[in-house]
């Protein structure tokens, strides 16, 4: 790698500095009593236990047991590749919940793209259970 | 048009080093505008927010004041000073940090502040019911206060986020790039003149050569 790729990957970390180390899963964090995780540098920050309850409620009846498992936080990915403030959500479950919060049913199959005023809502609905990550192609 | 970086060598090296340079300085310029526009977004969210909070905090400390001054009107003022003391109350606030997109904003969480009139401590025979309005109004009123301060905190955090960030991309946009592509430019005439000069010097070989061979045909 040159100096100027190592300085490029420098700024592409430290724009996701704040995203966690390891997220942890819905069961876990809805057991502890302060739920919190650590971030990549490694200060760590609180999740509201209401906003894991909404999350829980939204896909409790559909994915059961398997809710649990659910790992959060639930990323929004923002890349230049989707378009200036497009979003994209992976996940069959992550889709699941985000549509249900947006309050409108699309056919997906394992992601979504969504635009800067349901990020908005999405954030304003879930703003310590979100995270922004910021990607970019390495082509 | 921009400056250009001094101490570059003018060779097809340095063009095609500067080349990737650019095209790794216009992706982290669209990366870094993109937390830009994010951070923005998430600002103007919690403008409103704060707007929204302190029209209503505003709102229930007035209507606490005004029924406070009532009960003060109807009882007198050392009366109702007097069920203030004994109705104090210790309220719990746990403060801690959330964060969005590395900005550490507060998160700040109360016990239910509310209670009932039984609780308050005071008797009922000989105390207005504007003592009651004005207790539960001004209840009502912390959690607002409380709520105020989270956002209000928020915004002068992402504010100061928001202005690093269009630092760098302002940076980026009009400083960087427009150098780096300059420095490009510089270097691409500058080829572009040698070969034009080795061009030249070429052919006035090439016609001292031909000179030569006609002289020596000659003698």
């Amino acid at each position: 790698m040159d100096s100027e790729s190592r300085v490029f990957a420098k700024l592409v970390r430290s724009l996701n500095d704040h995203l966690p180390a390891e997220r942890k899963t819905l069961g876990e964090l809805l057991r502890e009593e302060k739920p919190r995780v650590v971030s990549r540098d490694g200060s760590s920050y609180r999740i509201r236990k209401e906003e894991l309850e909404t999350i829980e409620r939204i896909i409790g009846s559909k994915w059961g047991k398997e809710a649990e498992r659910l790992r959060l936080p639930l990323l929004i990915e923002m890349s230049p590749d989707y378009g200036r403030s497009a979003a994209r959500i992976r996940g069959r479950v992550y889709c699941d919940i985000v549509q249900a919060i947006l309050g409108e049913e699309r056919k997906t199959t394992d992601e979504m793209v969504i635009f800067r005023t349901d990020v908005r809502r999405l954030r304003r609905e879930l703003p310590s259970a979100t995270q922004y990550a910021f990607l970019i192609s390495t082509s | 048009m921009a400056e250009i970086i001094e101490g570059i060598s003018p060779t097809r090296m340095e063009l095609l080093k500067l080349g990737r340079r650019i095209v790794l300085a216009e992706k982290g310029h669209k990366l870094l505008k993109e937390k830009r526009d994010a951070l923005v977004s998430e600002f103007l969210d919690v403008v409103q927010r704060v707007h929204e909070s302190s029209d209503s905090t505003n709102e229930k400390l007035a209507e606490a004041f005004k029924d406070l001054l009532m009960a003060q009107a109807v009882m007198g003022s050392d009366a109702v000073w007097q069920i203030s003391q004994v109705t104090g109350q210790e309220i719990k606030i746990d403060v801690d940090a959330m964060n969005i997109m590395g900005v550490k904003v507060p998160m700040i969480t109360t016990e239910d502040v509310k209670r009932s009139m039984i609780d308050r401590g005071y008797g009922f025979a000989d105390t207005s019911s504007k003592v009651d309005d004005a207790a539960k109004n001004f209840e009502e009123a912390i959690q607002e206060v409380i709520k105020l301060a989270e956002v209000q905190q928020s915004v002068e955090s992402l504010a100061s986020e928001v202005i690093k960030t269009k630092r760098r991309v302002n940076a980026l946009e009009y400083i960087v790039i427009p150098r780096l592509k300059a420095t490009a430019i510089h270097i691409r005439m500058r080829l572009a003149e040698m070969e034009r000069e080795n061009f030249t010097r070429l052919k006035k070989i090439k016609a001292a050569i031909e000179a030569g061979e006609e002289g020596a045909v000659a003698i």
